[in-house]
């Protein structure tokens, strides 16, 4: 009975976080231009935005200033633009490996940013999202996933913002990962 | 040994009892007397030896004994006899003085309805009170005394032909091997025939209404002189929350009750482990809008929360315990004090998280729907134990530790019967009173795990 309690002290993680030191992110916008520029949005009474430059996406989120640990297990939108269009092996393989994000956010794409005008909602605007399932366009990650495992490749609802309200029209298609 | 001459034993007497203030004696017509006054009452006395006495009639009493040896006289002054030295014989008179308070109702188990008498201190009420339920000349009791200087009564009761003989066997050899100064209560007996360190196996009560259920079960009950709690004895897991106004109410009510029961139960030891497990390992499982509120409130909070829960549970502990100690007239601001001003001010003083307060104040009050003080203790042990492993591994440690616990009550067993009966070994026909209560026309036969035998009614 000792030696249980010793072993498991050894097993102790670094996974425990106190819920007042962590910055809850909800939202995820990544550009791409010779660099990453990322935007974060963290709710807390209100969301915020915070904006990184990196080479990779890892590099970027280290540079970022926030005192408090970054928390992504509730993780609910990554809008990518599409000058990233390229780079979604780099950004599928960041998802994939992380062990904390909750894989069934939405994805999209878009032309522009539009992260700043979902941060104008009440924080965690997981309610109000499911607004844009206007058409049946809308996507989350894992269902990406298993899109590109079963077909070779899959669609990824665009959104565009066009006079005070959101829509996802037009799809682009991404060639799956091999 | 007594001596032929009536004032050497006297003196002996007195000397045994170091001339001590209460001890009285007198010699009339030839005839001495001597008593204690303290424990014997006067007035007997006078009725019963000095009237007869002065009227050159016999000594009348209805327990009227004759003794030999000089330890049988100390015992029985002690105990409140008037020894009398005639004729070269030595008489014990029974004039014990009432020294007790009368049967009155239970302040520790408080029922609405059914019987409210409950045992005294007086070992003659205690039996009547069981003999008057039980009019089976089965009933046997056997008395020890035991106790070097206390020389304490100590009886075990049993239903002779459905207790199990091996048991009643076994208790006596152990009744017999305890070596002790004195016994003051039956909590002392309790100690030494019982020994597991985390849930008791013994229940003590103090209501003679539950102690003849338990008789015609096949259970075996201690009863301690000067004690108003009675043991019984084995008591598994499913006794410990049932209680005794079980009985008196209708099957479906009761059922609810006992699966309620049996969900605090759970509920009691897991909430704090499963509060620390989700809040600091495993965030994800929260609802979004409840993150944030919970994060809210603990902005400003400088302590980790098993810190602060640890600290709101000793508080709780220790106000229970100034509740109990108080006396009846400040008895009521201190709970007002305690629950109100404590839990308001120190969420405003930003020591702590409100969902903190009210994840305690939840587990206290699941604690205290069970009845015995011993089960309420090792629930507390337990909760810590929980506390512990959520705090090293998260959710990982909650299933660990629920893994040791599973394992550490099902590996109890007392009198060679595990303490987990009848979930573990499934006994089909102890189930009917277990969890949930059957009609009584339904249960027409005795549990097959504390006698053999089993049929009711013949």
């Amino acid at each position: 009975m000792k030696k249980l309690l010793i072993i498991l002290l050894l097993f102790t993680g670094c996974n425990y976080k106190e819920l007042n030191n962590i910055a809850i992110v909800t939202g995820i916008y990544i550009e791409y231009n010779n660099q990453y520029k990322i935007d974060i949005m963290v709710s807390k009474n209100k969301n915020i935005i915070y904006h990184t430059k990196g080479k990779t996406i890892n590099k970027a989120l280290d540079n970022l200033s926030i005192p408090k640990q970054l928390y992504l297990g509730h993780l609910n939108i990554v809008i990518i633009n599409k000058n990233a269009n390229k780079k979604m092996q780099e950004i599928t393989n960041y998802f994939n490996n992380n062990y904390e994000v909750s894989k069934n956010f939405y994805i999209m794409m878009s032309n522009n940013n539009i992260l700043k005008i979902i941060a104008k909602l009440d924080p965690f605007p997981f309610n109000k999202i499911s607004l844009i399932k206007i058409s049946d366009n809308h996507l989350t990650y894992d269902k990406y996933i298993k899109n590109n495992l079963e077909k070779g490749y899959s669609y990824i609802p665009i959104v565009e913002y066009k006079d005070n309200y959101l829509t996802t029209k037009k799809s682009i298609l991404i060639r799956g990962i091999k | 040994m007594i001596s032929k001459n009536i004032n050497e034993n006297i003196k002996y007497i007195k000397n045994k009892f170091g001339n001590s203030s209460d001890i009285k004696y007198r010699t009339i017509k030839n005839i001495t007397y001597i008593y204690l006054e303290s424990v014997s009452s006067g007035e007997l006395i006078s009725e019963y030896l000095i009237k007869s006495i002065l009227n050159n009639k016999e000594i009348y009493n209805s327990s009227l004994s004759i003794l030999t040896t000089m330890e049988e006289i100390l015992y029985n002054l002690s105990s409140g006899f008037t020894i009398v030295f005639i004729k070269n014989k030595v008489i014990s008179i029974e004039t014990k003085s009432i020294l007790d308070r009368g049967i009155n109702e239970s302040t520790s188990e408080t029922i609405i309805r059914g019987p409210k008498d409950s045992f005294t201190e007086n070992h003659q009420i205690n039996i009547g009170l069981i003999r008057k339920r039980i009019k089976d000349p089965n009933l046997w009791f056997k008395e020890f005394k035991i106790g070097k200087r206390t020389k304490t009564k100590v009886t075990m009761a049993y239903i002779n032909d459905i207790a199990l003989k091996e048991n009643v066997n076994i208790i006596e050899k152990q009744l017999n091997n305890i070596n002790i100064d004195g016994i003051l209560d039956s909590s002392y007996i309790k100690e030494m025939l019982d020994n597991s360190i985390t849930f008791p196996e013994i229940m003590s009560t103090e209501r003679p209404d539950l102690t003849s259920g338990a008789l015609l079960e096949g259970k075996i009950i201690i009863l301690v002189e000067n004690s108003p709690f009675v043991l019984i004895l084995p008591s598994f897991l499913i006794d410990f929350m049932h209680s005794a106004e079980d009985y008196f109410e209708s099957p479906i009510n009761i059922s609810l009750t006992r699966i309620l029961r049996l969900i605090s139960f759970i509920l009691t030891i897991i909430t704090p482990a499963f509060y620390i497990a989700v809040t600091t390992w495993n965030q994800e499982i929260i609802p979004n809008d409840l993150l944030l509120s919970l994060s809210k409130g603990r902005t400003g909070v400088p302590f980790p929360t098993a810190l602060e829960l640890i600290m709101l549970m000793t508080t709780f502990e220790i106000l229970k315990e100034a509740d109990i100690r108080m006396p009846n007239a400040s008895g009521t601001s201190v709970s007002i004090v305690g629950a109100l001003i404590l839990g308001e001010a120190a969420v405003s003083a930003g020591i702590v998280s409100p969902i903190a307060i009210i994840v305690v104040a939840f587990t206290s009050i699941s604690g205290l729907v069970f009845t015995d003080i011993d089960f309420i203790n090792s629930i507390r042990y337990w909760r810590f134990i929980f506390i512990i492993f959520s705090i090293i591994l998260g959710f990982i440690g909650v299933v660990i530790a629920s893994l040791i616990f599973l394992t550490k009550l099902c590996s109890m067993e007392y009198l060679k019967t595990p303490y987990t009966i009848p979930a573990s070994p499934l006994i089909k026909n102890g189930l009917k009173d277990s969890f949930i209560r059957f009609r009584r026309n339904k249960i027409n036969k005795r549990t097959s795990y504390l006698t053999n035998n089993i049929k009711k009614g013949d």
